[in-house]
């Protein structure tokens, strides 16, 4: 909602954003019995909704500049949602009642501000409580050369054994980075435990195996020629950091507490050549 | 005409409303992505890919709003031809890490050939044996480096040219043939007196890019200034 809207004006979007949400309140409702299988229901109030990660990055921040709060920025497709946006939500309640408190508070400053009725994806982003859509993402420049949509979303991956590991995409403000500030932070997220960051700066995850008590993460961290090397950052499963192996891919982990991987090396005519590495893993 | 909200194809975010108009473009226009059904699978892939081919010369599966591809596909369902590409140039053909060194120099901005024949020999003087591995490449290839996951970008300082699509580089990989990219030119020291060498001349050096090196790497202008090149590169 734009500020300085004319009363009149204020009153009919009131009016038909109140049938728009009683409407999808409804829709919801008939969907009750046949909802997928999540990890509950959540009241979300949302404040805005775009199609694009940019663009809801964007008027998240405008929100949150209006003092509207800094809410979670998510994707409706982890709401199981067959025709996903993106949305921007002042609270995520349990409890139908908190929400409508929250709306009514939301709606002071967002008069067209709803309630949507979500059934939670398990292993979502939104069932982790993290953002699908990091706040920096706002300030990836209109004329970014090599950003693209899948750059601007988080993700998660399932690692096994309770193990997730979510990928935050987010920019790096740093005017002169080669890769225009594109980021992926990697976090831990293990039941009943707080997000744990394992690698602040990864320029794009390669690949990602965890088992026998162990977790390795290959980063892209080089170029050489025409190829990319890695970084193999390993963890103990409760994300201490416990190895790092320069130029080497493809991890894999071992019941004998080894991290093997393939040792990269490239030479002058831009071959590149592979060598079985061996790294003994111990916790500290 | 609706307009697309979201990228769609390979790697896109293919919003079903999205994908299923693009579905309709492509079948309209004989590029069968199979039954309409709002789903990016690899028929619809696979005839992105068909349609891009028209134009692009290397397909990259992906429609994005108010890009090119997007534009072509509303320009092909206006009953518009696709035009084609400019050429490249015969003599730019072939892969350009295998060119001459004489050739690799003249890819280069003459700005930029200047200042990498002076690191040349002042890494020559040190007893290093340095030779270009890149200069200029064209967007092709780097699309296809990239596409195959051998590249972080699609467009980078090597693609830089002229708009009639002469090869204009900003950037050239320099290496010590001996050592290339082995552990040894960190030994030998050569990345170090590289680094050196090229920031006497100004050139900035992927070696200093802590979150990802780019040791052979080095470039007449800042990374902030991609964004201008690529467009004055016509692309």
């Amino acid at each position: 909602m734009k500020a300085g809207a004319s009363p009149l004006r204020q009153a009919l979007v009131l009016a038909v954003a109140a049938l728009l949400g009683l409407a999808g309140l409804l829709a919801s409702a008939t969907a009750w019995a046949d909802a997928p299988a999540g990890v509950g229901i959540r009241w979300l109030v949302v404040g805005a909704s775009e199609a694009t990660p940019g663009g809801i990055a964007k008027r998240a921040r405008a929100l949150t500049a209006a003092g509207a709060g800094d809410g979670l920025l998510l994707s409706t497709a982890d709401c199981f949602d067959p025709r996903p946006v993106f949305a921007w939500a002042a609270e995520v309640a349990s409890d139908f009642e908190p929400a409508r408190a929250a709306l009514e508070r939301l709606r002071q400053r967002v008069p067209d501000a709803f309630i949507k009725r979500c059934n939670v994806r398990a292993g979502s982003l939104l069932a982790l409580g993290l953002p699908a859509v990091h706040p920096s993402i706002a300030d990836v420049p209109a004329d970014a050369v090599n950003w693209s949509d899948a750059d601007r979303v988080s993700a998660v991956r399932v690692l096994g054994a309770g193990l997730n590991l979510v990928l935050q995409r987010y920019r790096a403000a740093l005017p002169d980075d080669p890769l225009e500030g594109r980021r992926t932070r990697l976090l831990l997220v293990r039941p009943g435990a707080a997000p744990r960051p394992l690698v602040e700066d990864c320029a794009g995850l390669a690949s990602a195996v965890a088992g026998h008590g162990w977790l390795a993460l290959a980063c892209d961290s080089e170029q050489a020629a025409d190829h990319v090397l890695h970084t193999v950052h390993a963890f103990s499963d409760s994300g201490e950091r416990v190895a790092e192996v320069a130029r080497c891919r493809a991890p894999r982990l071992s019941a004998d507490d080894l991290l093997l991987c393939q040792s990269e090396s490239v030479d002058a005519t831009g071959k590149l050549e592979l060598t079985p590495r061996r790294s003994k893993l111990a916790r500290r | 005409m609706q307009n697309l909200t979201a990228s769609v194809g390979r790697g896109g975010l293919n919003l079903r409303p999205d994908v299923l108009l693009v579905q309709g473009l492509l079948k309209a226009k004989g590029f069968d992505p199979g039954q309409p059904d709002g789903r990016c699978g690899p028929l619809t892939i696979t005839a992105i890919r068909r349609f891009q081919t028209s134009f692009l010369p290397m397909p990259d599966g992906l429609i994005e709003p108010s890009k090119n591809s997007w534009q072509r596909l509303i320009g092909a369902a206006k009953g518009l031809p696709a035009p084609a590409p400019a050429p490249l140039p015969k003599e730019w053909e072939g892969d350009p890490a295998r060119w001459s060194a004489e050739k690799k120099m003249s890819s280069m901005k003459l700005e930029l050939a200047v200042k990498v024949r002076q690191v040349l020999v002042a890494l020559t003087a040190k007893g290093f044996q340095p030779k270009v591995f890149y200069g200029w490449r064209s967007v092709t290839v780097q699309a296809k480096l990239f596409a195959e996951g051998k590249s972080k970008v699609k467009f980078s300082f090597h693609n830089a040219q002229l708009p009639d699509g002469t090869p204009n580089a900003h950037a050239a990989d320099i290496i010590d043939a001996r050592y290339a990219w082995t552990a040894e030119a960190e030994s030998s020291g050569f990345w170090k007196a590289l680094g050196v060498a090229a920031k006497v001349q100004g050139l900035i050096w992927g070696g200093d890019w802590v979150s990802f090196r780019d040791w052979a790497h080095v470039q007449l202008v800042a990374n902030s200034e991609l964004a201008r090149v690529k467009k004055e590169s016509g692309l």
